[in-house]
């Protein structure tokens, strides 16, 4: 069964911060100690296991919450349906972070026009600008896996 | 060497951050003189030392002429689930007390029971611990205690703050709250204070204050409510410096908005209404009926008619409110 670990990532400016997962961690919560392959798409790298006959790809993204960033990264199966998805690094202070209720959302949903802040995704109250970097986040990388 | 300096620099600002937020309002009062106030201007300033401990400030410009320390305090992050904070903090009470940057709520001013009963923006100082585990997140801290300059009747408990500055310490203070994220988009939480009086002169009087709230958040789709109930006292009010015939203060709120823009990430049109009632020692019913408008979502627009009832007829009003808010 996927767990949903909601944590937060990578941060735009700060050489420090609150990590929760590595890239190699983040990548091996979804496809254990298997080999990995590259692939780039509009400035987005997409990471697929070579040991994986779904073809779901995982890929990383930043986006500023307020002064400092969030990164998640986001398991997509082939169809663009988000599989999981991980808070790998969050540096803003500890009360601007979501709930995991928050991130669960957006398992099994796909790249839309409602795929939004206030539309089929609920705000979460005292974390609006973490809500919306994470949308961010999210549609940026279902729009480049669009184009794969 | 100036490599070095550069890498140094720029390390530095890394540790940095800034931002800041203001409002500047209109309001045009039907008993009172109309005023246009450049209400307040905040300046957020950070610094992490390392991983685990950060500095937070900011630092308040209310009216254009009066100054305040909001908050200033070291956070020590350990884990998600335990966190010390000390130094100047915000107490964690209401909605409005720790998250209060305009374009998180339409109106232009904020709920009178947020004012009086929760009376924020009340900032102490202190030292406790925060946290949060799966969908439950929890602060408590000690704080210095109010002092005894309450106007009850006149303005709740806003009187009793110290703001930290050379605050009396005699008299400790306790304050914790819970929020639970019950699903994606409703939250519910309760946040209480306890606390001693410091006496501005000693009468060997007990003024124990006791602050008791509860709130919940809706989130669906473009639609947001929020409902608060606080309740506190003050015991022994009737023999307070200022005198009060009720020893007992209570409020609660309902509100509703409904984005209309929702579709775009970069704008947002939200019509609410909230109905609000108080008791200082009369009943006042408060109904507020307006919108409020971003361009960005760092930049609001907030226009508001408010209607004010009460049980004498004193405090009856209809006033128009206008703010221009702006957070980054």
């Amino acid at each position: 069964m996927k767990i949903v670990t909601a944590m937060v990532c990578a941060a735009l400016f700060a050489a420090e911060g609150k990590t929760y997962f590595t890239k190699q961690e983040a990548l091996q919560e979804v496809w254990g100690e298997s080999e990995i392959t590259l692939e780039h798409v509009s400035d987005h790298t997409f990471y697929k296991s070579l040991d994986s006959s779904d073809n779901s790809s995982a890929c990383f993204n930043s986006q500023r919450v307020r002064s400092k960033g969030q990164t998640i990264m986001l398991h997509v199966a082939d169809d663009g349906t988000i599989v999981d998805i991980l808070v790998c690094r969050f540096n803003e202070p500890i009360r601007y972070k979501a709930p995991p209720r928050f991130y669960q959302q957006f398992i099994g949903k796909k790249l839309n026009a409602d795929l939004r802040l206030k539309r089929d995704i609920d705000g979460v109250s005292g974390a609006t600008l973490t809500s919306r970097a994470t949308v961010k986040s999210v549609r940026e990388i279902l729009t480049a896996h669009a184009k794969k | 060497m100036i490599l070095s300096l550069i890498t140094i620099t720029l390390s530095t600002a890394a540790q940095f951050s800034f931002g800041g937020y203001g409002e500047v309002s209109y309001r045009n009062v039907e008993n009172d003189t109309d005023r246009f106030d450049i209400h307040r201007v905040v300046l957020y300033s950070g610094y992490e030392f390392d991983a685990t401990y950060s500095f937070h400030s900011e630092i308040e410009f209310e009216h254009g002429d009066e100054i305040h320390v909001e908050f200033a305090h070291i956070d020590g992050n350990y884990s998600d689930a335990l966190n010390v904070r000390a130094g100047h903090i915000l107490l964690p009470m209401g909605f409005m007390n720790q998250t209060h940057e305009p374009t998180t709520f339409w109106s232009a001013k904020r709920p009178l029971v947020e004012r009086f009963v929760v009376p924020s923006t009340w900032h102490e100082n202190g030292a406790g611990v925060f946290g949060s585990h799966n969908n439950i997140a929890w602060q408590a801290y000690f704080v210095n205690g109010t002092d005894d300059g309450f106007d009850i009747q006149e303005s709740g408990l806003r009187g009793g703050r110290q703001g930290g500055e050379e605050a009396a310490a005699e008299k400790m203070g306790f304050t914790a709250r819970v929020d639970y994220q019950i699903t994606a988009g409703l939250q519910l939480g309760t946040a209480i204070y306890t606390g001693g009086t410091n006496n501005s002169t000693p009468t060997g009087l007990e003024h124990h204050v006791q602050v008791v709230e509860a709130h919940l958040q809706y989130d669906h789709g473009p639609l947001r409510i929020r409902a608060l109930f606080a309740d506190a006292s003050v015991e022994n009010s009737g023999l307070l410096p200022i005198a009060s015939t009720t020893d007992d203060i209570d409020g609660w709120y309902v509100e509703a908005g409904y984005d209309l823009l929702s579709a775009d990430d970069d704008y947002s049109l939200t019509p609410f209404v909230r109905i609000e009632q108080y008791d200082l020692g009369e009943e006042v019913d408060v109904n507020v009926f307006g919108f409020a408008f971003q361009p960005n979502m760092n930049i609001i627009y907030k226009f508001d008619l408010q209607n004010i009832t009460s049980e004498t007829g004193a405090q009856d009003s209809d006033n128009i409110e206008f703010t221009i808010g702006w957070s980054f």
